[in-house]
């Protein structure tokens, strides 16, 4: 049941080449009032737990709020002013796009490369499902300690693996937390180690639907393996890709734990992405005007990358 | 083997073999680098402090014997198997109100608003994408209010409205691949809309429910600002925020009782991921391509 | 009356008390059992169970014995006399800006937060505690960076209690400096000393990051050089050749003398590089001489412990290092006023006790109140664990006088709101490290300081609070 199928006469199926044929499924005069009361608890607990709050954290961002003082006063884009006109800020704020988009392209390779081999028979294929699936279950904070630990600057095991190796010298000692090259490096690496397994799954949940009669034929047709990777496996996967990025992408655009535990934002605040700045500046520092505003940035650039990512994979997958 | 086996195409002989040498590389190559952290961390968790700190030793072996410490001051000083207590019962309670939550509204977003209720879904799906970094200080006042600072209760309050929106998402997209017929012909049968919806769509969507429950339990076992800002006493919290707390001491971390501690905390979880892994794929399958 | 035996006040209604001992209780319990009223001892049930209650939020302690001391000691005993089930929770240090933050939105909270920065920030939040502060300075005198930890000048406002401080002394490599012939003295000799040992391969380990160590001593280098952020009368000071100097001194320090790993250090990195015996010198509190004792006997006695460097121009005409954490409570100041009454009633008797804590804290914490422990200079000399390790009882010496040369974030100023900011976003590491780094020269490093000082200095002004 992959594609939006339409019954026709004689009790068969035909495939619905554009919309999902919802009307017809409608609800019915008396259920008028069953929709919304259904969707109701949903839509009270995100007004009141998200809506609310989020209309709070916008009034925060334009007054001079701070976390030890009640009053508020408004001062208008003083705050995004401000903001913009730090130069941590703008390291932030490129930051934040620079580790999403080059984690989720080597999510992207390294998951479809997973599934892919996932997804053939082989002895050990249990565990090594076990052993893939455990980044992903790892609570954040307990994994970016000793991620920490892996990149310290003295007891790196990271660089023990490279120097035995030996694709580093013997005198060599990287400082993966040291250098803002890198630290952002670092930052990056624990991120793709986190996301992968997921988009692995995720990325096997699609190929697990292509039909194979489709991979037979071109393969009949003299394709070789390459050939049909790239030009039948990818295209059809292309919704999935979509969905897959989608998603990545949101947990680690938004993600704080990270950059704070591993890097703090170090080497001198190079490493801070809008989400560990906001919180710097807001709650350490005490500025909370000033952190919703950082915070605040994150928003429409997610509801624009979203939206994008969203119609893409509707259009996709309905070959327009 | 419920995970069918796709071939890219019909094996040649020779290539099988270049194939099947390439497919356990790349296996090995893929496992090595998520799990070699598991493996430095279980030896981590054993070593003794002396062969820890020793910089010239290899970390993946003992150089010195293995001792039980680091994971009796885990157990023995720490609360930490009440934090894992308290991780599973806000993670599974936090499940069940998502469930209860979102499957209604997915449903209703689907077969009973029309158009709008797409425009809605990807609406519901967008809160998804405000950061608890920015809601956490309006959120202390609703904790407040309701005087559930310091209750593990305020998490569990708190955590569906992430996991919300995240699963209504997904259900819609799961429930959209249902044909309606089926629903149609048993309120024909004489069966309400909420008894079509129990009776008929649920049983087809277990793959479905699954994959929310794996995602809301992930996400509300991952999460920690709130946890970190809305409890303090050592007794009401969950791994994620105690561990550090309790073993990392003004400038001196506790590394080996740390690993331990996030072992013992992962492993579980991931070995009833790999169980349900079928059918969470194909859960997603059906879910995520609409 | 019955005074041999054990009794305790019970409080029989609102404003009438009754003193009743065991006997008596188990007579009314029956009493109570047996008949609906029993007089004025109908209370005496509720009384017990409405027992008060005070919550205190602490830092989990370097010293994991303090902790078990006070939670599972000082606090059930005070608990038994004054009828209070006090509670303790901990959180992360690096977690206290955020829980106040949230505590303060939440107008609920802990009824004594501990904060170990100086918190002038949550002043609008939290009770004047002048009416505790004065009388204790009356009787037990109080160390001026205790004082400019604690109040504000411009409001006249106490805005919280320091029940203690932690100075950040040098922790030197002996063995090694004797080798090369000096001791770390000045910031000259360090530099000296510090371009052999590098070329040996055990560099000066100083952070240059934003973290509580670098953000220290690098303030330590500056007033050294005769420099400092504000002046006493909260005025921007920073960019001026002495700051000019103190940037190419460190970046001298961070290129001859030290490893790039510096600017990459959190709290615990010099620890754990000083102990693997990778750096021959730090600042800390003494968490790594009592690291070393008790997991690395054999180098423990080569690590010894000296005063903060000499600089060329010291502020003030003194050697001058930064104190490592300051310990100081709030109340805030929406709780209900009966648990405020109770919060400061502890806090005045935990003062009176302090030197209990300072036992409990292994020298790690010294009395903001000097006269709570009297003879801090003898129990400084006579370490006993420094004794039986290596017989040399006066190791830690150097804290005897550490009132002396130690002093608050913010010198010559107060401990005010904007510097508080300045130091949570790590402005001062950030701007040697530019210039360490060479991506900036030091004129203009000091220029970039001033730049991003000044708005946070102007914010807080016009807040009214500096």
């Amino acid at each position: 049941m992959t594609r939006p199928r339409r019954p026709i006469a004689g009790g068969a199926f035909e495939d619905v080449a554009g919309e999902i044929p919802r009307r017809r499924w409608g609800a019915r005069p008396s259920e008028r009032f069953l929709g919304p009361l259904m969707l109701a608890p949903a839509v009270l607990y995100i007004v009141l737990l998200v809506a609310g709050p989020l209309v709070f954290a916008l009034y925060l961002s334009v007054s001079n709020a701070t976390t030890g003082s009640p009053t508020l006063e408004f001062v208008g884009p003083a705050n995004f002013l401000r903001a913009m006109q730090s130069p941590i800020f703008r390291s932030a704020l490129t930051n934040t796009f620079l580790f999403t988009i080059v984690a989720q392209v080597l999510v992207m390779i390294l998951g479809n490369i997973t599934a892919l081999a996932l997804q053939q028979p082989f002895r050990g294929r249990s565990l090594a499902r076990f052993l893939i699936l455990l980044p992903w279950a790892t609570p954040i904070s307990l994994a970016a300690i000793g991620w920490k630990w892996m990149f310290d600057s003295l007891y790196s095991v990271v660089n023990w693996m490279l120097k035995v190796a030996h694709i580093i010298g013997p005198t060599d000692f990287p400082q993966w937390l040291g250098v803002p090259s890198l630290a952002m490096a670092s930052v990056i690496t624990v991120h793709v180690w986190r996301t992968f397994p997921f988009s692995a799954v995720v990325i096997l949940a699609g190929l697990t639907s292509i039909p194979q009669e489709v991979l037979d034929a071109a393969a009949v047709d003299g394709a070789g393996y390459l050939q049909r990777l790239f030009h039948i496996l990818i295209p059809m996967l292309t919704p999935i890709l979509a969905i897959a990025f989608l998603f990545g992408t949101v947990f680690t655009f938004t993600d704080m734990g990270v950059v704070y535990i591993l890097t703090n934002g170090n080497p001198f605040n190079t490493t801070h992405v809008l989400s560990s700045w906001a919180f710097q500046v807001g709650i350490i520092a005490g500025d909370l005007g000033q952190g919703a505003a950082v915070a605040l940035f994150l928003l429409p650039v997610l509801l624009i990358g979203a939206i994008t990512m969203l119609r893409f994979a509707s259009r996709a997958e309905t070959g327009v | 083997m419920a995970v069918a086996e796709r071939r890219i195409g019909p094996p040649l002989t020779a290539l099988r073999i270049g194939g099947r040498a390439l497919l356990y590389l790349t296996v090995v190559i893929v496992t090595f680098l998520a799990s070699f952290p598991f493996i430095w961390m279980l030896i981590t968790a054993f070593k003794q402090n002396s062969d820890l700190y020793n910089i010239k030793n290899n970390p993946f072996i003992f150089n010195a014997p293995p001792t039980l410490f680091h994971v009796q001051l885990l157990f023995r000083e720490t609360l930490f198997s009440q934090w894992l207590v308290n991780t599973a019962l806000v993670g599974g309670v936090v499940v069940i109100i998502t469930l209860l939550v979102a499957v209604p509204a997915a449903y209703s977003l689907v077969r009973l608003t029309g158009r709008w209720g797409q425009r809605v879904g990807i609406g519901i799906f967008l809160t998804y994408l405000v950061p608890p970094s920015l809601l956490f200080i309006p959120l202390a006042r609703v904790v407040a209010e309701l005087s559930l600072q310091d209750n593990l209760w305020a998490l569990v309050l708190v955590y569906p409205s992430f996991t919300i929106p995240f699963c209504t998402w997904l259900l819609m997209g799961f429930f959209k691949t249902i044909p309606g017929e089926l629903e149609e012909a048993a309120m024909v049968d004489g069966c309400t809309r909420l008894g079509a919806l129990w009776r008929i769509v649920l049983p087809i969507s277990v793959a479905g429910l699954l994959t929310v429950v794996i995602f809301a339990f992930t996400l509300s076992m991952q999460e920690f600002v709130y946890a970190l800002t809305f409890v303090s006493p050592s007794a009401q919290k969950t791994v994620s925020i105690g561990v550090p707390t309790d073993l990392v001491r003004g400038d001196v971390f506790y590394w080996g009782s740390l690993m331990a501690g996030a072992l013992i905390a992962s492993v579980p979880a991931a070995i009833l991921y790999s169980l349900f892994l079928d059918r969470f794929i194909a859960g997603l399958t059906a879910g995520a391509l609409k | 009356m019955k005074d041999e035996e054990p009794s305790k006040w019970v409080r029989v209604s609102d404003n009438r008390w009754r003193r009743v001992t065991r006997r008596d209780l188990l007579k009314i319990a029956a009493a109570g059992a047996a008949a609906a009223s029993v007089g004025p001892f109908a209370n005496i049930q509720f009384a017990f169970a409405q027992q008060r209650r005070l919550t205190i939020l602490h830092w989990s302690h370097f010293v994991p014995g303090y902790d078990r001391w006070f939670d599972g000691e000082y606090v059930k005993e005070w608990g038994r006399a004054n009828n209070t089930e006090v509670v303790v929770d901990h959180i992360p240090f690096g977690q206290i800006p955020a829980r106040a933050a949230a505590e303060v939105a939440a107008r609920s909270g802990h009824d004594l937060y501990q904060h170990i920065s100086p918190p002038p920030q949550y002043e609008p939040e939290v009770e004047d505690l002048t009416d505790l502060n004065e009388p204790l300075i009356k009787k037990y005198g109080q160390i001026e960076l205790a004082k400019k930890s604690s109040y504000n000048p411009k409001t006249k406002k106490w805005f919280g209690l320091s029940n203690s401080w932690v100075p950040d002394p040098g922790h030197y490599r002996k063995d090694l400096w004797d080798e090369a012939g000096y001791v770390p003295d000045s910031w000259d000799n360090v530099l000296l000393a510090g371009r052999k040992l590098k070329a040996k391969g055990v560099p000066v380990g100083i952070g240059i990051a934003n973290d509580i160590d670098a953000n220290m001593v690098m303030r330590d280098i500056m007033w050294s050089f005769g420099s400092a952020i504000q002046n006493a009368s909260s005025e921007v000071t920073i960019n001026n050749k002495n700051t000019v100097e103190a940037i190419k001194y460190v970046r001298a320090l961070f290129k001859e003398a030290m490893d790039p790993e510096v600017l990459a250090w959190d709290a615990s990195s010099n620890n754990r590089a000083m102990l693997a015996g990778k750096v021959s010198y730090v600042f800390n509190a003494i968490s790594i001489a009592r690291t070393a004792e008790k997991d690395f006997p054999q180098l423990s006695p080569q690590i010894q412990i000296w005063k903060p460097p000499r600089g060329p121009n010291n502020l003030g005409g003194k050697r001058l290092g930064a104190q490592h954490v300051m310990l100081v409570y709030t109340i805030w100041k929406f709780l209900p006023d009966d648990r405020k009454r109770l919060a400061k009633q502890f806090l005045v008797d935990f003062i009176n006790s302090w030197s209990r804590a300072f036992k409990a804290a292994e020298l790690y914490e010294f009395p903001s109140f000097t006269g709570t422990v009297p003879d801090v200079r003898a129990q400084v000399m006579t370490d006993a664990v420094a004794a039986r390790l290596e017989n040399n009882p006066g190791k830690y010496r150097e804290l005897a006088t550490a009132t002396q040369w130690s002093t608050n974030v913010g010198h010559p100023g107060y401990a005010n709101a904007a510097e508080g900011e300045i130091f949570d976003t790590g402005i001062l590491p950030q701007m040697m490290a530019l210039a360490a780094t060479d991506k900036m020269s030091a004129e203009d490093a000091a220029k970039w300081a001033d730049a991003q000082i000044k708005p946070v200095f102007a914010k807080w002004k016009g807040r009214g609070l500096m």
